[in-house]
């Protein structure tokens, strides 16, 4: 059936997917050499001043306070998201119940997701309205965005934007091991803790954690609905990495503190995505 | 006995389910409400759950306000013109990608697959910084061609991400039969590969449309006045002394109404495209 290819040279396929991977190469290298580059230097963007430093910007981040923080946000951010899975897997396998009502359910689950961030963190801005917002029919009067519950409620409007798509994952999920499952559980002779330790841990296991690397990678970069409610404050209370980043760079200045910083971010996302591609890989082979 | 139990399941069930029912959507009808109430009505303290007549000058304000009118005419050319062209280079890169080892000679899949995936996981500020001191110096800063080249960036690792894992769920017998009857690949692929896959197509597409529609970084980033997108105009209904909220919720009504339309098709190849094929 192959026999069409004899004779041809090995690399000639290639060509289906060069075209885009130099298009990204391009712009990846640039940026990348570009971004090293400045992390380098002093680069002050109102004055256009600029002179090599070394590591200083790298220096100057790890012993910030204000970078500290940021780290700790986005850590307390992350543990958020890692909640946020429990629920959507509760809630993934509540929609797994056979009743009609969960038709309409799986189908406006999705909304919270597809509307732009940025709107998402404004409705919510209105709905946490100390004043004016619907909840102080509830619980009255209350500072959503005050120093300590900031970022707990930024945690509440991630929630509400993203556990629905791992509930769609996971529902997902659920319905494809089910079925390998049931099969699996019907050898008999083995108790029911040996079949979840040899059949339903390690089916599951893989999609679990492939779940969470996704959604930690995502808490990790979250920036729109922290820019539209609070642009990281009040002060720095909910100024997590990215919104730091941003404001470091276009409303500062900072060009070469900003790139070092980038540079920082890159490298943890770049350890989580590695673990993560490895994990798929893994799973994709087999 | 098993009848009253089955009835209290029921019942609890139904209960939760409307729980989330609002947990869902209880924001949506918000944002509908604070569209539809006079400036005086917004700003009341408690807030009224009804709007008995509806102020629909807001949605008038909306369309005449040239800020939002123009972000919505830039969002939208530039994530078309995004989309079209990273489609262009997806779509050969996912068909060599999912047909490598299966009859055409690509080595290394799996890695290749990943670099293009790696993008989606970078920090944007990677990009953004020198993206932003490049524009400055081309003259692309504020414009749609800066904009569209940021916006590739987002689409085309997604684009291969998705179209690959509907690739491989392509049967390839077909195709081959096509070329042992002497046809070149590429009649074969457009006759009969490439119309199995355009719900996948279709799909990927919706799905790059909402993430360049919902950009609000690069937007922020890289224009500030002429190429000002519509979710970057949405910010501008906020001010020191005010906030327009009454605008801004209509704003957001028209912005999000055509992506919950077209969200309705994608649900499927959602879960599927994002994890990677691995749940289906």
């Amino acid at each position: 059936m192959k026999s069409h290819h004899n004779g041809e040279p090995v690399n000639k396929d290639y060509w289906t997917v060069l075209p885009g991977l130099i298009a990204l190469y391009a712009i990846a290298i640039y940026a990348f050499a570009a971004t090293i580059y400045y992390s380098g230097t002093s680069f002050y963007l109102f004055e256009q001043r600029s002179e090599f430093v070394g590591f200083q910007n790298y220096l100057d981040l790890i012993l910030w306070p204000r970078f500290h923080n940021s780290l700790f946000l986005t850590g307390v951010f992350c543990i958020g998201a890692f909640i946020q899975l429990l629920m959507a897997f509760a809630i993934a396998l509540f929609l797994n119940l056979n009743y009609k009502i969960m038709h309409l359910l799986r189908a406006i689950i999705i909304w919270p997701m597809v509307i732009p961030p940025v709107a998402v963190g404004l409705i919510w801005k209105l709905l946490l309205d100390p004043v004016t917002g619907p909840l102080t029919y509830l619980v009255g009067p209350f500072e959503y965005f005050g120093p300590n519950t900031a970022i707990w409620s930024l945690i509440l409007i991630d929630t509400w934007e993203w556990a629905p798509l791992y509930c769609l994952i996971i529902l997902a999920a659920l319905q494809a091991i089910r079925k390998e499952i049931v099969e699996a559980t019907m050898v008999d002779g083995l108790s029911f803790w040996t079949k979840l330790r040899v059949v339903i841990i390690p089916k599951v296991m893989p999609i679990a954690i492939l779940i969470v690397i996704l959604r930690l990678i995502d808490a990790i970069k979250t920036f729109d609905i922290v820019y539209a409610t609070t642009m990281g404050g009040p002060g720095n209370a909910s100024e997590v990495i990215s919104v730091l980043n941003y404001l470091l760079v276009f409303r500062q200045g900072f060009v070469g503190r900003g790139a070092a910083l980038s540079m920082i971010t890159f490298i943890m996302l770049w350890v989580i995505g590695n673990i993560f591609l490895t994990i798929v890989g893994k799973l994709r082979r087999g | 006995m098993v009848n009253a139990s089955k009835v209290a399941r029921d019942f609890l069930v139904n209960i939760i389910a409307i729980v989330l029912l609002i947990w869902i959507l209880f924001p949506f009808y918000w944002t509908i409400l604070t569209s539809l109430k006079h400036p005086s009505e917004i700003i009341r303290a408690p807030p009224s759950l009804w709007v008995s007549e509806p102020y629909l000058k807001n949605y008038v304000l909306t369309f005449t306000n040239v800020e939002f009118t123009k972000g919505l005419l830039n969002t939208a050319i530039s994530s078309i013109s995004a989309l079209f062209i990273s489609l262009g280079l997806a779509i050969p890169a996912s068909y060599g990608l999912a047909r490598a080892g299966r009859g055409l000679r690509i080595r290394g899949k799996d890695s290749l697959y990943f670099t293009f995936i790696t993008f989606r996981m970078l920090p944007v500020f990677v990009f953004i910084i020198p993206f932003y001191l490049l524009y400055r110096i081309l003259g692309i800063f504020d414009t749609l061609y800066g904009l569209t080249v940021a916006y590739i960036l987002i689409d085309l690792p997604l684009a291969v991400w998705f179209l690959t894992s509907f690739f491989e769920d392509t049967p390839w017998d077909i195709e081959d039969a096509y070329m042992l009857d002497g046809y070149p690949r590429y009649k074969a692929v457009l006759g009969v590969t490439l119309p199995m896959v355009l719900p996948g197509i279709i799909a990927t597409s919706i799905i790059c449309i909402i993430f360049t529609w919902s950009d609000l970084i690069f937007a922020l980033s890289l224009t500030s006045k002429f190429a000002k997108t519509a979710t970057y105009a949405l910010l501008g209904n906020i001010t020191f002394t005010q906030v327009k909220w009454g605008e801004l919720c209509a704003q957001i009504m028209i912005l999000s109404l055509p992506i919950i339309l077209m969200s309705f098709y994608i649900q499927k190849y959602l879960v599927k495209g994002l994890t990677f094929g691995v749940v289906r």
